[in-house]
């Protein structure tokens, strides 16, 4: 056990110095760059030829893009794939997508969860399937042309 | 608990019974179900096994990471252990007392998240350095593991990358892992919506807004409540948030909705382990394989 307790101290108290060093040298330009974020794509298949947004915040309102966008500045209701490119470095890792905004049905809204580096290549068959179930939360719905915002969380349970 | 079972049984055919049909997903385990794990006797694995097995997957990551030219820190399995969900209802006085809905525990999470070594490490980073970061960690593409939830949802990750690595070394069927990991972590989701459309849930959650009211709250379900307590400033103070959480887990206790609660929910996870058994073996047998070589990685010597 002597391990375990040295990488939750390590983990709580060491501080890190970039050396970064092992950078490819064909580095390709990226589409919602590998830079921890979440990306959605208005297309299936995270097709690049559409529009992008990319977040590395939580936003619950997708109505504008976050530190990433192409060829578009709103994702409100339009995603069709997404992908969860956190690197583990931004704690928490697993990413809440919502149906409703805050401010919308009683703050009421059924969520879709998505894990570290996973990826959804067809919203139409990811459902809604975490949080309160009744009438306007979309749960069990599709997420397809569905998802409204987004929040950073440990656990897919967390609301 | 047998009244229970006909509804339940009811429940979990229309909850997988999702558009996309169940025997598509059934026909893509069929490869899962070759190497039958029947034999091996369900055994979830202890907390003190959970521990170790996710320090043993987080140092083969560093160490992987450390190959690749970068530094990564070994996150803590839980980083706020105090935080807890309560998907049907607070049903813990002294809890709610404390945290209220537990806003402030978000508030602690996003804050630890804000000032961790990692964070910190990676926002140092030029965007190319990021992004080859993110390539080291994740793989360069989300393809190369795929999995299907119980209603034929599929979801991809690349079989690159440190994370994959990691997990290759400890549970050497990565493909598998992969397979299994993702539908054992969806079955909370499914159990919940069992729960909370269950005639018993409903029908004490009736009794608990009956509670609620007579104490100067009208909320039709938990879920409600919950909305106005977390919906923070002007909306909901602090007191106000804890006055209600109070009041939910005393209304809980009172009503029996409490007690229903925890008794559908033990029912439905029975009834889900039933119905994936073999999925949940196959997972529980990489797990118990792997005990010993994680072991070696977190105690090594």
């Amino acid at each position: 056990m002597k391990l375990i307790h040295k990488v939750v101290v390590c983990a709580t108290g060491a501080t890190f110095v970039p050396i970064g060093t092992a950078l490819p040298a064909d580095a390709a330009p990226e589409h919602c760059p590998s830079t921890g974020y979440i990306c959605a794509y208005d297309k299936p298949d995270y097709n690049v030829t559409g529009a992008i947004c990319g977040w590395f915040n939580n936003d619950r309102d997708w109505s504008t893009c976050g530190e990433y966008s192409s060829g578009t500045s709103n994702m409100l209701n339009k995603a069709s794939s997404v992908w969860n490119k956190s690197a583990g470095y931004g704690e928490p890792n697993n990413v809440n997508l919502y149906y409703n905004r805050p401010w919308e049905n009683g703050g009421l809204s059924a969520w879709a969860c998505i894990g570290q580096g996973d990826a959804w290549p067809w919203l139409g068959v990811r459902y809604f399937s975490w949080g309160p179930s009744g009438s306007g939360t979309g749960k069990n719905l599709a997420t397809q042309d569905n998802i409204t915002g987004h929040k950073w969380v440990n656990n897919c349970g967390d609301a | 608990m047998r009244r229970y079972t006909l509804i339940g049984g009811l429940m979990v055919a229309a909850a997988l019974a999702v558009p996309v049909s169940y025997a598509t997903w059934e026909a893509s385990q069929e490869t899962a179900r070759a190497s039958d794990a029947s034999e091996v006797p369900l055994r979830p694995i202890t907390p003190t096994e959970t521990d170790r097995l996710y320090t043993a997957e987080q140092l083969l990551v560093k160490e992987c990471m450390r190959r690749a030219g970068f530094l990564y820190n070994p996150s803590p399995r839980n980083p706020v252990p105090e935080h807890r969900n309560f998907p049907y209802v607070v049903d813990d006085i002294t809890w709610a007392r404390r945290h209220g809905y537990g806003s402030d525990l978000e508030e602690k999470r996003d804050r630890l998240a804000k000032n961790s070594a990692n964070r910190r490490y990676f926002e140092s980073l030029s965007p190319a350095q990021k992004s080859a970061v993110t390539v080291a960690m994740n793989g360069p593409t989300a393809k190369g593991l795929r999995a299907y939830l119980p209603n034929g949802q599929p979801v991809e990750h690349s079989d690159k990358g440190c994370t994959s690595e990691a997990r290759r070394k400890l549970y050497r069927d990565l493909p598998a892992w992969y397979r299994t990991l993702k539908l054992t972590e969806s079955l909370p989701g499914f159990r919940a919506e069992l729960v909370l459309n269950d005639r018993a849930y409903l029908k004490a959650v009736t009794k608990w807004s009956r509670c609620m009211r007579t104490n100067g709250f009208q909320y039709p379900t938990p879920a409600h409540s919950r909305a106005a307590g977390m919906a923070g400033e002007p909306v909901a103070s602090r007191a106000f948030e804890i006055r209600l959480a109070v009041t939910e887990a005393q209304c809980a206790a009172e009503t029996g909705l409490a007690r229903t609660a925890k008794a559908l929910d033990r029912h439905h996870d029975g009834v889900l382990r039933r119905k994936f058994h073999r999925e949940l073996a196959a997972h529980q047998k990489l797990q118990i394989a792997a005990l010993s070589r994680a072991g070696a990685i977190v105690e090594p010597g």
